[in-house]
């Protein structure tokens, strides 16, 4: 089981932002997206997931089509992405029903101490316990890829530690795809890192 | 948590929504208090007595000048002393709850009136209160109200229903759906493309909830409006007459056929309204976008419809012809009096929602295909 990107070329109207990138991520492992703001790494999520226009010769899981496996994969790009007027519960049950997961999610919410907050409306949350819902978002769907955009944005340290300890525990069995601003933090649990320059992904030997 | 659920709490759970859903209900207690000021002065009883003081006073004040008149103005006399008999039996029928005499001699006062050299819509108004005085004595309803500011509860739910209801349900529903419609997408992306569910299957999920929804809402509507009516001014039976244009014939027909017609149309209307809200939200993301495209496209038709001369010629095939519903069900539309009906409302409706949907369809695999998947 693989999700495959062959040819991948993104570019927007007057600006060129990746070019012709071909890779294959196993069904585990960590895999750190490593490049300067602005360089492409969210239009590589994006593009993979099909939210923008782009070129390419097949994304697949499985050799299958995206689309055919949305299931396998979950991502949810950034907190600002909530419905404010809705809780942290209401998204709970709803990625565990429509990801049809077996997670139970008081494991979750207990794991991310979100006892005190998360039958409240994200409207009255604060910037890490939107971060620390979107990280629960992923534990709850159990997908088999998860795809996770500056996810340690927002955390304080030692969240971002039980965090990271987190995926290196379900990257033994999960793809995790992930980019970050704290990449020494990240380095010593990443597999493979991927690394954008001059519109290119260059695959680092680790 | 279904998506179907998450969809109408989001709806639920916002203020502003809560806000425009519950101006219909508090517009239903101000025009029933407009109504009930207003008609006051529209009933047989004031109008009876207000001709019977008028021709009274005409007739003595020309008897006491009767020497300083001119011939001709003195001729007029007893036509004064006639109109002002005929409306104090008019007022007496009331007085003793005579209402076969009061329709049978406010038809005699109508046929006084309808002299030659009145203004036709003087003559109309004369003979279409004739009909309802007919209609009044057959169906041996007493006490009429105002036809123009009703306030029984099916008199007044209807009315609500012809001049308030459709522009301020439309304008509801485009505030609503677009709102719910438009929180899928973040910088024109679609984040619900991401859950593992078609876009078709999503659409099929937010055009369920927003027709049905809108459907009930509209129902509940009418029973609070029957119901605030009824406990503040009370019932009318459903013989109770309506104004209808039969062809180019003036007619009463009981306010019950008016209303199931009223409520079909109504609820295709929703479904077109509902479809036509998500295409444009699927094509332009942008809320503000959606909401002034949906106000003009919408509101802005459904008004120019009645105004241009061009757009009357083709009024009945565009769809927002069709949601003044009473309007249309009793052919009193303005300006489209014989140029619409129910049966071409249905089918007008009904196609046109299904090409929405299919456009909905089509925009669905385009998009789906962008990712190359």
């Amino acid at each position: 089981m693989a999700l495959e990107v062959k040819n991948l070329s993104i570019s927007f109207p007057h600006l060129r932002v990746i070019n012709n990138f071909t890779y294959q991520f196993n069904q585990n492992g960590l895999y750190l997206f490593v490049a300067t703001n602005g360089s492409g790494k969210t239009s590589i999520f994006r593009s993979i997931l099909g939210l923008i226009h782009s070129k390419n010769n097949g994304i697949t899981i499985d050799d299958k089509p995206m689309a055919q496996m949305r299931r396998s994969v979950f991502y949810y790009e950034s907190s600002n992405w909530f419905d404010i007027n809705m809780s942290g519960m209401d998204y709970l049950k709803l990625i565990k029903t429509q990801w049809k997961s077996n997670v139970k999610i008081n494991a979750v919410i207990h794991f991310w101490k979100m006892e005190n907050y998360v039958n409240k409306s994200i409207r009255k949350y604060s910037l890490g316990m939107k971060q620390k819902l979107l990280i629960a978002l992923y534990l709850i769907s159990d997908a088999d890829y998860l795809i996770m955009d500056e996810i340690n944005n927002g955390l304080d340290e030692d969240s971002r530690k039980k965090l990271l300890k987190k995926l290196n525990e379900l990257s033994q069995h999960k793809c995790i795809i992930i980019s970050s601003h704290y990449k020494d933090e990240v380095y010593p649990y990443a597999d493979k890192i991927l690394t954008i320059k001059d519109h290119e992904v260059i695959n680092d030997n680790h | 948590m279904t998506y179907s659920q998450f969809t109408i709490k989001s709806i639920l759970k916002s203020k502003m929504n809560i806000f425009f859903l519950i101006i219909l209900p508090i517009f239903t207690v101000i025009f029933l208090f407009v109504n009930l000021s207003a008609q006051k002065q529209d009933t047989i009883q004031y109008n009876a007595q207000q001709s019977y003081s008028f021709n009274q006073s005409e007739a003595q004040h020309i008897i006491k000048n009767k020497k300083h008149l001119k011939k001709g103005e003195v001729e007029v006399i007893p036509e004064y002393v006639m109109l002002a008999k005929e409306n104090k039996a008019i007022l007496n029928g009331i007085h003793k709850n005579n209402w076969n005499q009061v329709y049978s001699k406010q038809k005699e006062v109508n046929n006084h009136l309808n002299a030659e050299g009145n203004p036709a819509s003087f003559t109309h108004e004369l003979k279409r209160n004739n009909l309802l005085m007919d209609y009044l004595k057959s169906n041996h309803i007493k006490s009429p109200e105002s036809e123009s500011y009703p306030t029984h509860n099916l008199t007044f739910n209807l009315w609500m229903d012809n001049f308030i209801i459709p522009i301020v349900l439309l304008l509801v529903m485009i505030f609503i759906l677009s709102n719910t419609y438009c929180k899928s997408y973040s910088d024109k992306i679609n984040k619900d493309q991401l859950m593992p569910m078609s876009l078709n299957q999503q659409a099929f999920h937010k055009l369920t909830i927003g027709t049905l929804g809108f459907s009930i809402y509209y129902f509940m509507i009418n029973v609070w409006n029957l119901i605030i009516s009824s406990i503040m001014v009370g019932g009318i039976g459903f013989n109770y007459p309506y104004y209808i244009h039969n062809g180019k014939q003036m007619q009463y027909i009981s306010l019950i056929n008016i209303y199931w017609k009223a409520f079909i149309l109504q609820i295709f209307s929703i479904l077109f309204i509902t479809s036509f809200i998500y295409l444009v939200t699927i094509i332009f993301k942008k809320r503000i976008t959606v909401i002034f495209i949906n106000i003009i496209a919408l509101i802005g038709l459904s008004f120019c419809v009645h105004i241009f001369d061009f757009l009357q010629g083709i009024a009945k095939l565009i769809p927002s012809t069709y949601f003044d519903t009473v309007g249309i069900v009793s052919n009193n539309s303005m300006n489209l009096i014989n140029k619409t009906s129910f049966s071409s409302g249905l089918m007008v409706l009904i196609i046109s929602s299904a090409i929405v949907m299919l456009l909905i369809a089509l925009i669905n695999k385009l998009n789906t295909k962008e990712g190359r998947f």
